[in-house]
């Protein structure tokens, strides 16, 4: 059940150009399933920042996330004990097929998070796992580390070494596998467009409240207007009609 | 213990915080955080004849003192909030509520009114000609004091419940605007809906809403539609119901004190969820403070 929680920051590191990892402090695993997301309260802003959910061990709540703007660059100046408001967990996250299969999840950028708690959970599930990232250039890259330790298929792409995760899976000839999607709109599409009919893509908005009251967020799809922060941020392939 | 009791023509609430429209959804969205029927009363979303998708994203923008939102009034129309919504709000909630209602021409509010008045969960009518996000329709009406009698003629005709203008603060002269309502038989006022406002963003100086404007609301408005409040309360005999930047109990007691009959509380409830409960908690203490017994008595309080 979403709830606000009051969760001090355990430590926050530089993990790329622009990019954080930050986490913090929870009692017990923080209560959520990949692909939800929560929304922080940034102290001297008034709305919340909506940021997915990267990992949740035991004690801890991870995440990861840009210097965008204002908030996101207020977050970075924040140290070790200061107390984050956390509202959360958010949406609806990504939904594990039933029978064991070979799954993608394929990232872009500051999308990538989300897929690290996806591929560990669909590891656990006894799923097969291939997980697609493409950055900038290889300075930018994510979650290596994390890739490694959990054994994972992995593969990045590289902008600045002229392919991007599309071309990379049509490379790799895995275009008919049931795909998980967190990136830019432009990656997202081109995705959905060359992969399999198959797939799942989390989508961004900017957000009012973040729990559904204020339709602040709510895109067209097929079945008819919907929630980023309550029927998303995750959709099936299928109902997406892309207008916004 | 303070009496939060208010009555609003002839009915009667428990507490004079009534969750704004467009901020409250049907009020499911908090069900996850507090007990709605907490409050006195809440206001739907605003609702249309026909069903309305709303502008295109982004339609949410910040400030120093809240948001804008260009939403444009998405909902699903008039007879699915009766057939579908309504009764599984019945489900959740117990009290009455107020029936938002916006259109585009005076036929479409008087139809909107036909459908929602009878409902046995609608107690108020709060006519919306106030929406800035809208072409040709909500705040179109509520800026020409004939456009808006109008409107208020046509859906008090066919209504039995009493019905409440929501005005918008960029009427010209709100004074004017008030007397005409109440002299054409509006049973309230709601004070106020959203200042137009605009954002640019700073890397492209392009609009960053989708419909370029949007309206105005939260803590930063709330002496400005206060100084309203207190413009208006000496002017008309009907209730007032002030809206506009209100997120803490002194606030409230501020409001009322302006000429405030009960409070609608929008913003600071999509903020913070816990919000209208933490304002709940602390309204009987601010009247043990004051030595008030009755909220009720606080209105008008800077006129006695
Ligand atoms: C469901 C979801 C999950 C997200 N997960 C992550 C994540 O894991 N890591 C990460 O770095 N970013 C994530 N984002 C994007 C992140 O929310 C924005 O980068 C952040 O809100 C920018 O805030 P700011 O104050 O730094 O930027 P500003 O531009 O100053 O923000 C101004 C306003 O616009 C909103 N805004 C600006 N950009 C975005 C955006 N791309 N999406 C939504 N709102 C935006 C802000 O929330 C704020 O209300 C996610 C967004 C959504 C909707
Ligand atoms: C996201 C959002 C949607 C709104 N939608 C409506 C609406 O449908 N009808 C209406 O009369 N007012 C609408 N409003 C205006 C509010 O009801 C209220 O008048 C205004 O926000 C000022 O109060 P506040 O500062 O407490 O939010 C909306 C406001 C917001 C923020
Ligand atoms: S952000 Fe308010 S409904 Fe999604």
């Amino acid at each position: 059940m979403t709830s606000l929680f009051s969760l001090p920051i355990l430590s926050q590191q530089r993990i790329a150009p622009g990019i954080y990892s930050l986490e913090l402090s929870t009692e017990g695993p923080f209560p959520a399933r990949p692909g939800q997301f929560v929304d922080l309260k940034i102290p001297g802003k008034m709305l919340r920042r909506p940021i997915s959910i990267t990992d949740i061990t035991e004690d801890r709540l991870i995440l990861t996330y840009r210097v965008a703007g204002e908030g996101t660059a207020i977050l970075s100046g924040m140290k070790p004990g200061e107390v984050l408001e956390t509202l959360g967990p958010l949406g609806q996250g990504f939904v594990l097929p039933e029978e064991s299969s070979h799954l993608l999840m394929v990232g872009g950028g500051i999308g990538t998070p989300p897929l690290i708690y996806l591929a560990k959970e669909a590891l656990r599930q006894g799923h097969q796992v291939t997980v697609l990232f493409g950055f900038r250039s290889p300075a930018d890259t994510l979650f290596q580390e994390e890739l490694k330790a959990m054994g994972v298929d992995y593969h990045f792409a590289y902008d600045s070494e002229g392919e991007n995760v599309v071309q990379l899976m049509q490379r790799l000839g895995l275009d008919d596998l049931p795909f998980f999607a967190c990136g830019p709109m432009p990656m997202l599409k081109a995705l959905c467009k060359a992969g399999s009919s198959d797939g799942q893509c989390s989508l961004e908005a900017r957000m009012g409240c973040g729990f559904g009251a204020c339709m602040g967020c709510s895109i067209k799809t097929r079945n008819g207007m919907q929630r980023v922060c309550k029927e998303g941020p995750v959709f099936s392939k299928e109902v997406l009609l892309w207008e916004t | 213990m303070g009496n939060l009791n208010v009555v609003l023509s002839g009915q009667e609430i428990k507490n004079p915080l009534i969750p704004a429209s467009g901020a409250f959804g049907y009020g499911m969205d908090f069900l996850d955080f507090w007990d709605v029927n907490e409050v006195g009363s809440f206001s739907i979303k605003g609702t249309t004849i026909l069903p309305r998708e709303g502008n295109p994203l982004p339609r949410i923008a910040e400030y120093e003192g809240g948001m804008l939102n260009c939403v444009g009034l998405q909902n699903p129309g008039a007879e699915a909030v009766r057939n579908e919504i309504l009764p599984e709000l019945r489900k959740i909630y117990h009290g009455k509520v107020f029936a938002n209602i916006s259109g585009f021409s005076i036929e479409d509010y008087e139809k909107c009114a036909e459908i929602l008045d009878p409902d046995p969960s609608v107690g108020w009518l709060e006519l919306n000609i106030s929406c800035p996000n809208v072409h040709g329709g909500g705040m179109a009406f509520g800026t020409d004091p004939d456009n808006a009698v109008a409107v208020l003629k046509a859906v008090k005709a066919v209504s039995t419940k009493p019905v409440y203008v929501k005005c918008t603060p960029q009427a010209p002269d709100l004074t004017y605007m008030c007397q005409a309502l109440e002299q054409a038989g509006a049973d309230g006022l709601v004070l106020l809906n959203t200042y137009l406002g605009l954002r640019l963003d700073y890397r492209t100086g392009k609009p960053i809403l989708s419909n370029t404007t949007g309206g105005v609301s939260g803590p930063g408005i709330f002496p400005l539609v206060l100084q309203k409040i207190y413009q208006i309360y000496p002017k008309v005999q009907i209730p007032i119901i002030g809206c506009g930047g209100v997120s803490t109990a002194r606030d409230v007691i501020e409001m009322m004190s302006a000429g405030a009959a009960a409070v609608e509380i929008g913003t600071a409830g999509l903020i913070d969820p816990m919000s209208v409960p933490k304002i709940l908690q602390d309204l009987p203490r601010c009247l043990e403070e004051l030595g008030v017994s009755n909220i009720s008595d606080l209105t008008g309080r800077a006129f006695k």
